[in-house]
């Protein structure tokens, strides 16, 4: 809501100035998101009346003026304006005169004419203006009045960011009451309200069908008055200082109102009317057109305001264009009701209209506010275009109108939530300037709430009023005391920041990537998972849920190769989406991708590209993070997103935990990455469960070690013939070692030699050579008969 | 996208004097500056009464500009009541604080964009 601080000020005066006033707004709770002045710094200016105007000797687009700008002579003032004419008034600044931007006014000669001063435009004067030429000010504008007092320009907008509760500062009246609560200050209606006499009963018959709805209603005729009278410019400059513009003056009278007091009310012209008014819901498909022009077709559950003919308005929400006021209007019919929230809140928004009318209603408006509202807005019209108003209909519905509730306030629970004793007589006089009624309980106080403060309800309610207006600063601080109990750090499970650390210390920078993805570059990577789409996605290129983390990372690749970063190394952790039936899976994984150089560039060594060797290192080591890097297995495998001859599925105990390898050309292709990419993904879990040791002795006796080489065929993995000489029955070989494996001369193209170092020990004795010899013998046998090894 | 974590105590004596200390203490170890100033101001969330947002003066968009960081407040007994917790014996504080926005004001990332570009340049600058 924006509020001038002057028409503020009318209400209640503070001893504050802006920046004060503002700030205790905001500290109180309404949020003064900005402090704007009407007008830039300038002075010097004042209100003249051109008295002549003669063509200058010398250039085309120039005129010579003399004006009175009542310094009791008159003053030459050489002016290009277009729009310059005898008898006008327009702005003056003088030899002296300092305008916006800090231009300073001196005698001058234009083209050999002296000048003494300044015609001035809106735009010189830092104004809005949305024409050229010189700013026209009124005729009865009083020469030689400093213009900033004449336009009222020593003003500023406060802009209050108001939160839903406190629909009761939408007006003026509103702010001020909250200002004299915070300020002290006194707080004073800046007009006095006039009981105008009535002339005959209304007319108008009105019919309320849901006093749920509309538990008041209330309206009058007005005849008489000057449908042309213009809108008095204080009044205008209120409105369009506030935002709105000026319309008529009907119109703008109930507007202004409804700034000033926070009653939206509308007029209709009351020739217009057919047969009596009803308050009720819309026909299905009843047809409105608005005054916006807006052709809508209801729905029924829209409160209208009907006459005989249908829907006349979208009630308290904006009027219809068949009744609205024009300049032809003889008669009015001033509707001032009240709404209940419930019966408007989202309507408005269904039909795609927002207004300043909704804005409260929604929010909900003082039930006793319509009579003074529209007291006020006759008083208004009849002051400025005479009239004469008719008795009131009124038609009020007591039981359905909302109640002043009682709230108990316990002050023992007013100071346990807070964790701060407020004294009472704190307590009472805030409840009494808050305008409650208060009266003293055994544990507290019963109260009341003023009526334009239905949000104060519940006990609680109040304790927060207390605690603002007591301020939240001078409240005490208190450290949380509570029992001590030990936070478990667990051995037996993995910190997932470790998993991340171990990454980092490899060069990996941690990434975080939608989980929503494109639905082709998902279908690309893994065409034969059924993934979850979204009903309702941001766009279409985030419409599918992940399956994996490949597409992001890779975009993120793309991203980065795109800026010219050419050696990337990144990972994410994330959950990844699947449907299982009806059932969507959510599984956290960890995964990450490298590309480019092995290292960064030096003078030491050659560079070389990363290889499924440098992923696969990274990968151990990751593993080895969480002491799986003995148990865990890499197999070939296949998979779409990857490479068909570079792919490992990873297991642990048999059981599949993830896959790596190189990404699939035709992928590398389609996501337009440069060189080679590998890639790897785990499923998290796998790797969050620690084994705590559990040791065994060791053995006092000496080691043998012995290193056995095999010629095996080429398909032949090492991990088969590392697996067929563990299988040997034995207690005494205690690890084995892969330390060789060659391919090339001396080796059939066939073949290939593995070499493997076969560490031997008993845990109570020194082993006697033919006990090492035996098992050589059958490990060699092993082989032979499982792989066709021979011992080379 | 942006991030948000979420706190709650729910205890027989749980106060917004608590809470106040717990908040301020958090940022000041959080941007270590132990005379950080903060400012508690009251607000509005449908969950909590009385609610607050809570400011810190920094210079980062200007000289000693008070910037809101976070809200907080008292559990509303509604709250309480429909998880089956009597709002007679226990009350509860909470707060919710945006973990970019706080990133942002610690490191000085002027668009909270950035952190979901993933641009290396950017990501090099947190080792």
């Amino acid at each position: 809501m924006k509020v001038s601080e002057q028409w503020l000020r009318t209400w209640v005066n503070p001893d504050w100035c802006s920046n004060t006033l503002s700030e205790a707004l905001s500290l109180a709770g309404l949020e003064v998101d900005s402090l704007e002045s009407v007008a830039p710094d300038f002075s010097g200016v004042v209100v003249a009346q051109v008295m002549s105007v003669e063509k200058h000797p010398d250039a085309e687009k120039l005129n010579v003026t003399q004006v009175d700008a009542g310094t009791g002579e008159l003053i030459q003032i050489v002016c290009g304006a277009p729009n310059v004419k005898v008898g006008m008034k327009v702005p003056c600044a003088m030899v002296g005169a300092v305008l916006p931007g800090d231009f300073k006014i001196k005698k001058a000669k234009l083209r050999g004419v002296e000048s003494f001063g300044m015609l001035c435009s809106g735009t010189e004067l830092g104004l809005a203006q949305d024409y050229d030429g010189l700013k026209v000010l009124a005729d009865h504008a009083q020469v030689g009045m400093d213009i900033r007092e004449w336009l009222n320009l020593n003003d500023t907008m406060l802009d209050v960011d108001l939160t839903p509760n406190r629909a009761d500062c939408l007006s003026v009246e509103g702010l001020a009451r909250e200002v004299a609560l915070i300020s002290g200050a006194s707080f004073k209606q800046p007009f006095d309200a006039v009981s105008l006499n009535t002339h005959g009963a209304c007319t108008q018959q009105v019919m309320v069908a849901d006093h749920q709805a509309c538990p008041k209603y209330l309206g009058c005729i007005v005849s008489g008055y000057n449908a042309k009278a213009a809108t008095p410019s204080w009044m205008v400059e209120r409105l369009e200082r506030s935002g709105l513009r000026p319309i008529s003056l009907t119109v703008d009278i109930t507007n202004y109102v409804m700034l000033e007091l926070g009653q939206p009310m509308h007029a209709f012209d009351a020739d217009k009317l057919q047969g009596s008014i009803q308050v009720r819901y819309a026909n299905a498909a009843e047809t409105l057109v608005t005054l916006d022009e807006k052709n809508l077709t209801l729905k029924n559950d829209s409160l209208v305001i009907a006459d005989d003919s249908g829907a006349i308005a979208l009630a308290g929400i904006m009027g219809g264009l068949a009744t609205s006021v024009t300049d032809n209007t003889n008669r009015l019919f001033f509707e001032c009701a009240h709404f209940s929230p419930l019966a408007i809140v989202g309507k408005a928004r269904q039909y795609g209209l927002h207004t300043d009318s909704s804005h409260r209603f929604e929010r909900g408006v003082d039930a006793l506010l319509p009579e003074r509202a529209l007291a006020r807005a006759l008083q208004l019209l009849t002051e400025i275009a005479g009239g004469e108003v008719s008795d009131w209909v009124r038609v009020v519905d007591h039981s359905a109108m909302p109640s002043a509730k009682q709230i108990e306030l316990r002050r023992a629970r007013l100071h346990r939530l807070l964790g701060a004793t407020i004294e009472d007589n704190v307590i009472v006089d805030t409840l009494n300037r808050l305008g409650c009624q208060v009266t003293t309980t055994n544990e507290g106080w019963q109260v009341i709430a003023p009526s334009y403060r239905f949000d104060m309800q519940i006990e609680v309610d109040l304790v927060e009023e207390i605690a603002r207006v007591y301020g939240y600063n001078n409240l005490p601080d208190t450290q949380v005391a509570m029992p001590l109990s030990l936070k478990p750090l667990p051995e037996s499970e993995q910190d997932t920041q470790m998993l991340r650390q171990a990454l980092v210390q490899r060069g990996y920078h941690e990434v975080i990537t939608y989980s929503f993805v494109e639905e082709p570059a998902l279908q690309k990577l893994s065409p034969d998972m059924s993934y979850v789409v979204l009903q309702n996605p941001i766009s279409e290129d985030m419409k599918v849920m992940r399956t994996s983390l490949f597409p992001g990372l890779l975009k993120t690749v793309s991203y980065n190769q795109n800026r010219q970063q050419s050696r990337i190394r990144l990972f994410e952790t994330g959950l990844v989406f699947s449907q299982e039936g009806a059932e969507i899976l959510q599984v956290p994984v960890i995964g990450g991708v490298i590309c480019g150089d092995v290292a960064p560039s030096g003078w030491n060594e050659a560079s070389r590209n990363v290889d499924f060797f440098d992923l696969k290192g990274d990968v151990e080591n990751l593993l080895s993070m969480s002491h799986l890097e003995g148990q865990v297995r890499f197999e070939p495998a296949q998979s779409t997103e990857f490479h068909p001859g570079q792919c490992a599925a990873i297991t642990l105990n048999g059981q599949h935990i993830g896959l790596m390898g190189q990404l699939h050309p035709k992928w590398q292709k389609a996501f337009e990455l440069n060189g080679a990419v590998f890639m790897f993904q785990l499923f998290m879990d796998s790797l969050l469960k620690m084994q705590v040791p559990a040791v065994t002795g060791i053995s006092k006796f000496p080691e043998v070690q012995r290193d056995l080489a095999f010629l095996v065929e080429r398909q032949v993995s090492v991990q088969a013939l590392v697996d067929t000489v563990k299988a040997v029955h034995s207690d005494i070989l205690q690890a084995v070692q892969l330390f060789d494996v060659y391919q090339g001369q001396g080796v059939a193209d066939t073949h290939k030699s593995i070499a493997l170092s076969l560490k031997i020990q008993h845990a109570e004795r020194t082993l006697q050579d033919s006990e090492v010899e035996a098992l050589i013998e059958q490990i060699i046998e092993k082989v032979r008969v499982n792989l066709g090894a021979q011992l080379r | 996208m942006f991030h948000q974590v979420e706190g709650l105590i729910v205890e027989k004596d749980a106060n917004f004097a608590q809470l106040m200390n717990l908040l301020t203490d958090f940022l000041r170890h959080f941007f270590e500056d132990e005379h950080l100033k903060t400012r508690f101001r009251p607000s509005y969330f449908p969950f909590t009464e009385p609610s607050a947002e809570v400011d810190i003066a920094t210079n980062l968009f200007g000289e000693g500009r008070w910037v809101e960081v976070l809200g907080c407040g008292m559990v509303h007994p509604n709250v309480l009541k429909n998880v089956g917790i009597d709002p007679e014996e226990y009350t509860g504080l909470a707060f919710g604080l945006g973990v970019e926005r706080l990133a942002m004001l610690r490191y000085g990332v002027k668009d909270l964009r950035q952190f979901f570009e993933n641009d290396l340049r950017f990501l090099k600058q947190f080792k």
